[in-house]
């Protein structure tokens, strides 16, 4: 079930809310638990009942393993051993259902075989539950959680809000709260608090990702039906795509967020502007943060371990060597955590190459010295424009279908074939010919570039300048782990920070304003573009 | 040496590398709210084996990522 769909907003959530309420108000705890993980496993079943079966092995084989993991009178030899059994198997069904197929078809490539390919349909939310799990192990094999029985850790689990694409949420962060009687009381503040962080999100998606969606996929289309694409149109597909990504998932984060709120239950938080971010660094941790919090924790270390054997220099120059060649084992594991193909395999790549040569770049200027230690303001507006088109080269890759249409996107961004710019702005640009631009116009069907300027433009201004909804709604708690303290105000947050929103009529007017608008730009069958992820 | 002077070392280290001020950094909030990245977190240790004679895992950070949990290792490792 989606949760830009009619049915969620209006059948699923109010019912699920009122029975969790009804029973849980009424000193029914334990029933209103079942009743949310009954909810939970039908809204997972309700695209592919024949997969729910996965999940309820999964989350049933995790938990028999935290049993054991959890006795410290099993040896530490057998806790170790279940360990890794569990790592494995985790990791064997997420790679057979997701990679299978691209491991054969490679291996069909490299060698010339001719293995049969399966019909595998990936099951939905598969690489986020078996993230969540494999973190479940890890941590109770250090004695970090304690088991509060099969109930919770179903919910932990399968807590609809955000089962399908994340957060991917810790087990200390979830069971405690559910734990705690007073999230069966219902709360007005909860209730307002998070229908407006849903309704932000639903905006989100209907309105600016599915409509910039419109500019993005003509491009991509026509690139990979070959297409030779000017220069302007490329860049604007590009960008188009770009932001289509980046509101997609802060509104699925939101969404998230917001309907676990109306639980009263607080999710971490998932997408913190990543844009206003002046170096790659920062970007990967306000993007998808929690996914990079289980790279972080979960395969830093081990990938550290290894690294630490290859001799790179000095001690002080080899570690930090090593931890550019981490950085880039990480992000092509996170490509590859993505999506199955090799398109996947260079986002990462290339992601990691960012953050190395960043890492590099820093590194130079702490040995020039203090006065080189920490950027100016004008050198962080100067790295968020490269992050920014640094960024929009490398997610080429990510929604090319094939190498071939990601070069056939590429190679007139890079301007093989001339800069061009549309036709349109000859009249009031055209001296610009005299240094070799042209004015040829567009090629992609139906695609028009001043409208696609003005969207990119506008929704560009939105992720420089509008405040994040955590920011909008400090005041209120609006996730498990939002600090604004550490947000690095800018004049604009400042400015922003005086249009705080309130649990008052006005502010409830203009959010039912804002639900109405996004209720109607609905679209049939939009899907979250982390759904196939 | 004393826990204290081990944090007093860490909150100084955290306004050099991010310029936040001294007065704002708390003892229990991770080092990475502060801007603090993998590269300088990895940086840190170092300095920190370097002044402590110590040691140290490069990815210490990530066990202990507060200057709280951080310091009560250190000053373990360091009696």
């Amino acid at each position: 079930m989606l949760f830009n769909s009619y049915e969620f907003i209006f059948l699923f959530l109010p019912i699920v809310l009122l029975g969790f309420y009804l029973l849980g108000g009424n000193g029914y705890a334990r029933s209103a638990l079942v009743w949310l993980l009954a909810a939970s496993l039908f809204f997972y079943g309700w695209w592919n009942p024949s997969y729910l079966w996965l999940l309820v092995f999964s989350i049933a084989f995790n938990y028999v393993l935290g049993l054991i993991l959890g006795r410290e009178t099993f040896s530490d030899r057998v806790r170790r051993l279940c360990l890794v059994v569990g790592v494995l198997v985790n990791l064997s069904l997420l790679g057979y259902y997701k990679y299978f197929n691209f491991f054969v078809g490679s291996v069909n490539d490299v060698f010339g075989t001719g293995f049969d390919l399966k019909e595998i349909l990936l099951p939905l939310a598969i690489s986020f539950f078996t993230f969540q799990q494999i973190a479940y192990l890890v941590d109770t094999h250090r004695g970090k959680t304690k088991e509060r029985g099969f109930l919770k850790y179903c919910l932990f689990v399968s807590f609809f809000p955000q089962l399908i694409a994340g957060p991917i949420v810790h087990y200390n962060e979830i069971v405690p709260q559910l734990d705690d009687r007073k999230i069966f009381k219902f709360k007005a503040e909860d209730l307002a608090v998070g229908l407006t962080i849903f309704t932000l999100g639903l905006f989100k998606k209907t309105v600016f990702a599915d409509g910039v969606s419109d500019f993005a996929n003509p491009v991509f289309q026509a690139a990979a039906q070959g297409t030779d694409l000017t220069f302007f149109e490329s860049w604007l597909g590009a960008f188009a795509f770009q932001l289509q990504i980046y509101f997609d998932f802060s509104a699925y984060s939101d969404m998230a967020i917001g309907s676990a709120r109306l639980f009263g239950i607080l999710l971490p938080l998932n997408f913190n502007s990543p844009y206003k971010s002046s170096n790659i660094s920062q970007f990967w941790n306000r993007n998808h943060m929690t996914l990079t919090r289980f790279l972080r924790d979960y395969l830093s270390k081990p990938t550290f371990s290894v690294l630490r054997f290859l001799p790179l220099g000095d001690k002080r120059h080899s570690r930090q060597r090593q931890l550019y060649l981490s950085s880039i084992v990480i992000m092509v594991a996170s490509g590859i955590w993505h999506g199955s193909g090799w398109t996947f395999v260079v986002w990462g790549l290339i992601n990691g190459v960012y953050l190395a040569l960043y890492q590099i770049w820093r590194d130079v200027r702490k040995t020039l010295g203090k006065k080189f230690a920490r950027p100016t303001r004008a050198e962080e507006l100067l790295g968020n424009l490269i992050m920014l088109v640094a960024a929009v080269i490398s997610l080429v890759f990510f929604r090319a279908q094939t190498f071939k249409d990601a070069i056939a996107m590429l190679k007139p961004m890079l301007g093989s074939d001339g800069i061009s710019l549309p036709g349109s702005l000859e009249k009031v640009v055209g001296f610009l010919g005299a240094v070799g631009i042209q004015f040829k116009g567009t090629v992609t069907p139906g695609f028009s570039s001043l409208t696609a300027l003005v969207w990119v433009v506008g929704l560009l201004a939105i992720i420089w300048f509008a405040p994040s909804t955590q920011q909008w709604l400090q005041e209120y708690k609006p996730a498990l782990d939002y600090d604004p303290l550490l947000s690095s105000p800018s004049p604009i947050d400042r400015l922003w920070k005086r249009v705080q929103w309130k649990p008052t009529p006005l502010w409830g007017a203009i959010v039912a304003a804002i639900a109405i608008v996004a209720v109607i730009s609905i679209r049939p069958q939009s899907e979250f573009l982390y759904f196939q992820f | 040496m004393s826990k204290e002077e081990i944090q007093t070392w860490l909150v100084e280290y955290v306004n050099r590398e991010t310029g936040t001020d001294k007065a704002k950094i708390e003892l229990d909030v991770a080092f990475d709210r502060y801007g603090m990245d993998s590269s300088a977190a990895v940086g840190m240790t170092g300095d920190l084996e370097d002044w402590l004679s110590l040691e140290l895992e490069p990815t210490i950070v990530y066990d202990y990522p507060t200057i709280a949990e951080l310091s009560e290792y250190l000053i373990e490792r360091v009696s």
